[in-house]
């Protein structure tokens, strides 16, 4: 443990890993046991864990849904779902996954580990209020499953009125859970932005963060201020439902495109939280593998902030069709292609990252990189959808949803594998297998691609989106699609089984197995209860991986 | 500025401060920490209010008619006394504030059973003012009943002229219907802030108790303080529904 | 209070002086404030019962709250004696609320001037039909 006594916290790797894989005799996983030791922690690290494996849960249930969509996708004919059936299998899919994974799994999982890692803090500033947290996920996580189970909800996940407020299924759980999962949420993001302002480590000014933490900041920005307008919209939802108060309902002269635009409000930064803390983990993936700084750090930062704030002007473009104001819509139009722009900047500074870096192509670096590529194809059909004209036309169809789909599951769940692949060493104190590793990798992106694509082409030819049947010429793609499915349900079960096994199992890893910079890496796997045995003080940037260079070649040599 | 009570001389140093959490450096930084944490759930009060702010500007720009003759059913009295009641409110909770970071623990509790005493006023005349629109069939829902020449106006002389009817008629002839959304979002606003105001005496009585187990000292008043921040946001809040639900009516 | 007045900069200060970061306003200054608010309260209902004719009346009393709100936060929350920090969450806050106000009143304010294909106003549905929009207690299903 050499290491956390060295002076300077970012130039103490020196050694070949082998020599140093130590396990911990004592640290946050085994040093209290029992099972009320880990419900009523207060210690960031095993909150971490314990989100982690709900929401694996989560993501499994909704697989599940997903599975059975595309299963009764499989033919033309309505024959596997009743077309009520479809509809709840659908809805599932998208609650499940919004609300109940893709918002909380990077910030909640990652994010609850490494902040006070990366900041050298002991934890993060509100411990309690982030046990709340979790108990308020799975409360609401409760009521989601159970308005599912019991009879279900086949409103989608976008809860639009007049149809949620009239409709007889379960949408008052559902909506009661979704508010109760938002909250839990503005917690999350509420603890992070005070112990990003007030508890890092000596010397570790703003711009020597990771990146990481800067997504994270931004990702927690519109937590704290999108996250309430859609609480208080569910709960209005729920209330007119409960006691037909008629606020969004037109027989009273409410108006249903104000629920749209309360919803966007939020949703459509939301999926900012989704992909923003995936865009962190990239960021830290690509020097550490390509063995270089980052190029243009102050650019990707303050592109994460923008992407934050512009994110909050663009909803109007999901009200295009639903009969808001032209006038507005182009404004909408207009401002949506602003977006691209830090987007954009963030792509550029990867790959000129990469340009004559020693790129070497372990499991995290491969789910980076697939993760440029697609979110490439992601990013650039959402500016297709952000035009107005051409929105019209593939508006409601499987064009969206494959767009939606390259961002979500080729962005953020390709940079979340990248970044639970990167930091399991740390969590769990014990390697991966890097083989199955790679082949899990190679075996998402094939699926995944061979699942969604098709979708693009079957959507611009005019499949719309949320039918159960569909006329026989589109069944090709639909085939290829639930085949491509199946390949990526592999794909994804393959790390849950070895990375479990590896928890257990695996080869000791050691506090820095990928020689990596970053004050994570300068503690103990797993680290200390208290993280650091001594708070480090830092003096330089992050990616200082010049350091690592003479370490490096006799690597690159053998 | 003799603040300092004797009782304090036993804590002050970071090493032995009781009230200083294990993962805080020092007191400095964990009471920033807490006071900037609160501003930031403020921050995230105000986005939570600002839907059904969204929700009142959106009804009263497509129904302005309806939004005027409704708001007018309100009694502008209880508006008034009510803000007073609030702001005063706020003023002892300033001055409990005041009391805890001087140290005198009397007063501090003083101040803050007034304050609970002006909060419970407070949410007294609001249900006044509920059940009165009970009684006027204003509550929406099946028993809800607007009517333009309701005979309850005429009792307290704000009856319509004929004309001021046609004309408002003319303007909207769901008139009488659309008014219900003002009551729609009168009863979500002021419940909210209701419920808010619950919270604050929920709080406030547990400060009291606190404060009375002499907790607290000029060393050591930041749960008071923050529970001040929060009572003055539940008081500028009902700063601008005041105007906007009573106020807006009268031309 | 003159020794309580350096409330910014206490991220220097001794663990010892930690209560000075906390600032104290006296109780005089406290009194002052109820005092304008109360005036500012009668004066608002004064003024409402003027015609400033269209806007100006939801204007002037909105003015008058927002004077009332900023005087509130600035004594009685002690923002005028915080960090920037503060002031600049409160700020953000209220932006982005405008934000939200902003944009869906530029839907609302130009959408009637069109009648975009499957959105009708109600207005506009009973001159096409002839009768009124269905109520909406019993049969909220058109």
């Amino acid at each position: 443990m050499s290491s956390i006594d060295a002076p300077n916290p970012y130039q103490t790797q020196t050694r070949p890993q082998s020599q140093e894989a130590v396990f911990p005799l004592v640290n946050y996983l085994n040093k209290t046991g029992g099972w009320k030791s880990w419900l009523l922690t207060a210690d960031h690290k095993r909150i971490a864990v314990l989100y982690l494996i709900t929401t694996t849960l989560s993501f499994l249930i909704g697989g599940l849904a997903a599975a059975l969509v595309r299963l009764e996708l499989l033919t033309p004919q309505g024959d596997l779902l009743s077309a009520d059936g479809y509809n709840k299998a659908f809805s599932a899919h998208g609650i499940v996954m919004v609300f109940m994974f893709l918002v909380p799994a990077v910030p909640a999982v990652l994010g609850n580990f490494l902040v006070p890692l990366m900041l050298g803090a002991k934890d993060l500033a509100f411990p309690k209020i982030n046990l709340l947290s979790w108990y308020l996920y799975m409360i609401g996580s409760a009521l989601c499953i159970y308005a599912i189970i019991a009879g279900g909800v086949d409103t989608g996940w976008t809860f639009y009125t007049p149809y949620s407020t009239t409709t007889n299924t379960n949408v008052i759980s559902a909506a009661v859970g979704v508010f109760i999962i938002g909250f839990s949420s503005i917690f999350t993001g509420f603890n992070f932005i005070i112990t990003v302002h007030k508890m890092r480590a000596p010397g570790l000014t703003w711009f020597r963060l990771p990146l990481f933490i800067w997504s994270i900041y931004a990702t927690s920005l519109i937590m704290i201020l999108g996250t309430p307008v859609i609480g208080i919209t569910v709960l209005m939802v729920a209330v007119e439902r409960l006691i037909h108060l008629g606020v969004f309902d037109p027989a009273f002269g409410g108006d249903p495109l104000l629920f749209q635009h309360l919803f966007w409000f939020y949703s459509h930064p939301a999926v900012y939280i989704m992909i923003l803390p995936g865009f962190g983990i990239i960021s830290e993936l690509i020097p550490c593998f390509a063995r270089r700084n980052i190029f243009g750090y102050s650019f990707i930062a303050m592109s994460s902030l923008a992407i934050a704030m512009v994110g909050f002007f663009v909803w109007g473009h999901h009200l295009f069709v639903s009969g808001q104001s032209p006038y507005a819509g182009v404004v909408f139009s207009a401002l949506s292609f602003v977006i691209g722009i830090p987007t954009a900047i963030k792509v550029f500074n990867w790959t000129a990252t990469l340009y004559k870096g020693s790129i070497s192509f372990e499991t995290p670096m491969l789910f980076a990189l697939f993760f440029i590529g697609l979110f490439l194809v992601g990013g650039m059909t959402g500016l297709f959808l952000a035009a107005v004209g051409l929105d019209v036309h593939v508006h409601d169809t499987y064009f969206v949803v494959a767009h939606f789909h390259y961002v979500m599951v080729g962005g953020m769940m390709l940079a979340y594998m990248g970044g639970v692949h990167f930091w399991f060493p740390k969590i769990s104190g014990r390697m991966y297998p890097e083989f199955l590793g790679r082949i899990s990798a190679i075996t998402i992106f094939i699926g995944f691609n061979v699942t969604f694509f098709p979708q693009f082409v079957m959507g611009y030819m005019g499949m719309p989106r949320q039918y159960h049947e569909y006329v026989s010429e589109y069944q090709v793609y639909h085939v290829l699609s639930t085949a491509g499915a199946s390949v990526l349900g592999l794909g994804f079960m393959m790390p849950i089984v070895y990375l479990t096994y590896a928890w257990f199992f695996g080869p000791v890893a050691g506090p820095n197995p990928y020689r990596a910079t970053g004050l994570e890496w300068q503690t103990s796997s797993p680290p200390v209860t208290e993280n650091f045995l001594e708070i480090p003080v830092v003096s330089v940037g992050p990616y200082e991986y010049s350091q690592f260079k003479e370490d490096d070649e006799v690597v690159h040599s053998r | 500025m003799s603040t300092h009570a004797s009782t304090d001389a036993q804590h002050g140093h970071a090493a032995h401060d009781p009230h200083l959490a294990h993962h805080f450096e020092d007191r400095a930084q964990q009471d920033e920490a807490h006071s900037l944490g609160l501003w930031v759930f403020l921050a995230t009060e105000i986005m939570f209010f600002g839907g059904l702010f969204l929700a009142f500007t959106v009804y009263h720009v497509l129904f302005p008619d309806a939004f005027g003759l409704a708001s007018s059913r309100l009694s502008v009295d209880w508006g008034v006394i009510n803000t007073i009641v609030l702001l005063f409110s706020s003023f002892t909770m300033a001055m409990a504030v005041h009391s805890a970071q001087k140290g005198h623990q009397k007063r501090l509790i003083g101040y803050m059973v007034v304050t609970v005493i002006c909060a419970f006023g407070f949410m007294g005349i609001k249900s006044i003012e509920w059940s009165e629109k009970f009684e006027h069939h204003l509550v929406p829902g099946p028993n809800f009943e607007f009517v333009l020449d309701d005979p309850h106006l005429a009792k307290s002389g704000h009856a319509l002229t004929a004309e001021q009817m046609e004309s408002a008629l003319a303007r909207d002839p769901n008139v009488e219907r659309h008014a219900q959304m003002f009551f729609v979002i009168y009863f979500c606003l002021t419940g909210l802030h209701g419920v808010h105001v619950l919270i604050g005496i929920g709080v406030i009585i547990w400060m009291i108790i606190r404060a009375g187990r002499g907790e607290f000292s000029s060393r050591w008043s930041t749960p008071i303080e923050l529970t001040g921040l929060y009572w003055h946001l539940v008081d500028v809040i009902w700063i601008y529904l005041f105007p906007l639900i009573y106020l807006i009516h009268r031309h | 209070m003159t020794d309580q007045a350096s409330g910014l900069t206490h991220t220097e200060e001794k663990i010892d002086s930690t209560h000075a970061a906390h600032h104290i306003v006296s109780p005089l200054t406290y009194a002052i404030v109820l005092g304008i608010l109360m005036v500012l309260t009668v004066f608002t209902v004064w003024v409402a019962n003027l015609d400033a004719g269209g806007l100006w009346n939801l204007v002037i009393a909105l003015g008058i709250a927002t004077v009332k709100a900023t005087i509130v936060t600035m004594w009685f929350m002690h923002v005028k004696y915080s960090g920037k920090l503060i002031k600049i969450i409160i700020i953000t806050s209220l932006l982005f609320l405008g934000l939200m106000i902003s944009g869906t009143l530029m839907d609302v304010w130009t959408r009637s001037n069109v009648t975009p294909a499957g959105y009708i106003m109600e207005p506009e549905y009973e001159r096409m039909h002839g009768t009124e929009a269905p109520h909406g207690d019993n049969n909220p299903d058109h």
